[in-house]
């Protein structure tokens, strides 16, 4: 009886793990086999071992967008998760108009990555070159020709994006505190900062977790906005890890270089995210 | 007072830049370089909405874009419910390692099938087409599809499927008459989640599609970027156009929004 059961759950399952392994897995591992070939898209390539691996850790313009994208998503991710943070406090102590400014903070999570990218282009090129000529400034003038402001640029362009996605990850985990915890804090004379610093902060360490991997895989795997907001300028510059290996693949066609570059940043997402998780989760108090 | 400062100053940081494009639309380029900001004496114009669907497939583009959104969907909800059935009435260490495999999948960033997907997709013959797009979408968004509903389906109580069982329901009946309808708000929830990613998705598009029949609409406004450089004003007339769905949308479902794109991150 429970034989036939279990077999017909797997009526349920088959036609999915079949396209998943199709589209995801087999790919996957085609991939890191090809990485070890010397494929092109046209001709299946020969194996050439470690070739491609060793290639890509002399290449300096990969060397160059990984380092710009860790810098990136160090300081992405520390300032998302302070404004986040900082907005979901605010919001959930009581004040008047605080439904209407959660459904404004989260606007921008609607609106594609590539869109997001013409507006704040349009912003930073246009808008900015106004007030700084208005305001007599030179430096505001130049926005995203250099590649000091493409970074920044960047970073804005994901706070600005992100922070109200954190905040109502953080919101849910700060509505979801036991009130008679903070009245008793509140009793024993613990100020406001004492409070965050000593009941809130050790409490709501899951939703760090949470949203600390959330911001890293979003702006690790960073593409749409980069392609729109600086497109890699100037100079390559600006130009991220995910960019990167599709300019490899897809314009100079080097299918298995690419291959051997993307499974590298893989290992890095998977091993930085495991290992920012482990951290996390030692922090966790239980309740 | 005090408090309510910073978000106002922030709340209007995010509702600036919106307004911005807004009026951008509807203003010429002279005026836009004139005054990135304001709004021009002669006061404002769609005439570039009625240039850019003159001009360009727009119809069309939003046409692929809502048929490739609204399959994408439904598919990926569907088999991602019946996935999500399956492990959770396995219930075993089998039941486990199919949902660890569902994990995995959600763990691999898009560059590293990029290539082989790529030329999968080109073998089967389905490159510029909404079928190859729709197929591949599915796949993708399946695993976070999964994560979602498995998470939802563990929390519905056991007696009720059992009591259905001794009613005598086979597993199609409970799966359609018991456990879908009982886990409609985690699915609404997942359909939103899953409507803005595909709405939004570049990558895919840009490496499938180069005939301008099957064009979707971020694929277009690169394409506008690229054609209307500096045109500022008929490149945001496009980006309304592309934006507006999901923000009508959001206003009236913005529960549901906010829950569903949210609801992946909260079971970790």
């Amino acid at each position: 009886m429970m034989r036939t059961r279990d077999l017909s759950y797997w009526l349920f399952l088959a036609p999915v793990l079949l396209a998943l392994t199709l589209v995801v897995i087999v790919p996957m591992l085609l991939g890191v086999y090809y990485s070890f070939t010397s494929w092109n898209g046209i001709v299946t390539g020969s194996f050439v071992g470690l070739e491609n691996y060793i290639a890509l850790f002399k290449d300096e313009r990969f060397l160059a967008s990984l380092w710009f994208t860790t810098k990136f998503s160090i300081v992405s991710v520390i300032l998302i998760n302070i404004i986040g943070l900082s907005l979901a406090l605010i919001v959930t102590s009581k004040i008047k108009t605080s439904n209407l400014l959660r459904t404004t903070f989260f606007m921008p999570n609607l609106i594609g990555g590539l869109i997001l990218g013409f507006i704040w282009q349009f912003i930073f090129v246009k808008v900015f070159a106004s007030v700084g000529q208005m305001i007599g400034s030179e430096s505001m003038q130049t926005w995203l020709a250099t590649t000091e402001t493409g970074f920044w640029g960047l970073v804005i362009l994901m706070s600005w994006q992100l922070a109200g996605y954190i905040m109502v990850i953080y919101i849910a985990y700060l509505e979801g505190l036991p009130k008679e915890v903070m009245e008793a804090a509140q009793l024993d004379c613990m100020n406001a900062f004492q409070r965050f610093r000593f009941i809130v902060f050790p409490l709501v360490a899951p939703a760090f977790t949470v949203s600390m991997f959330l911001t890293l895989s979003n702006t690790f795997k960073l593409y749409d906005q980069n392609l729109s907001l600086t497109a890699g300028g100037p100079y390559n510059s600006t130009e991220m890890v995910a960019m990167e290996i599709f300019k490899t693949a897809f314009m100079q066609n080097e299918f298995a270089y690419a291959q051997a570059k993307a499974v590298i940043f893989f290992a890095i997402v998977a091993v930085v995210a495991l290992f920012q998780v482990y951290l996390n989760k030692r922090r966790e108090v239980e309740m | 007072m005090l408090r309510r400062f910073p978000v106002i100053v922030y709340a209007l940081l995010i509702i600036i830049p919106l307004i911005v494009v807004v009026l951008t639309s509807m203003k010429t380029i002279q005026q836009t370089f004139q005054n990135p900001l304001g709004v021009p004496e002669e006061g404002l114009q769609f005439e570039n909405y009625v240039t850019l669907f003159e001009e360009s497939n727009m119809a069309g583009y939003f046409m692929n874009s809502v048929i490739v959104t609204l399959f994408s969907v439904f598919f990926t909800l569907l088999f991602s419910a019946m996935i999500a059935f399956g492990i959770t009435m396995l219930n075993n260490r089998l039941g486990s390692v199919i949902f660890a495999i569902f994990l995995l999948g959600m763990m691999v960033p898009a560059q590293v099938s990029m290539v082989p997907l790529y030329s999968l997709v080109l073998d089967l013959g389905l490159t510029n087409s909404l079928l190859g797009l729709i197929l591949v979408n599915i796949s993708v968004t399946l695993p976070i599809a999964v994560f979602i509903l498995t998470g939802f389906m563990k929390t519905l109580p056991k007696e009720l499927i059992e009591a259905a069982v001794i009613d005598g329901a086979g597993n199609w009946k409970v799966f359609a008459r018991v456990v879908v309808p009982l886990s409609l708000p985690s699915m609404s929830a997942a359909a939103i989640f899953l409507s803005v990613i595909h709405w939004n998705d570049l990558l895919y598009p840009l490496l499938f599609v180069t005939d301008d029949t099957y064009v979707t609409l971020p694929l277009a406004l690169l394409q506008f970027q690229g054609q209307y450089s500096t045109n500022y004003p008929m490149l945001f007339t496009g980006v309304i156009i592309a934006s507006l769905p999901m923000v009508i949308a959001y206003v009236f479902l913005q529960r549901f929004f906010v829950a569903g794109i949210t609801a992946g991150a909260m079971k970790g």
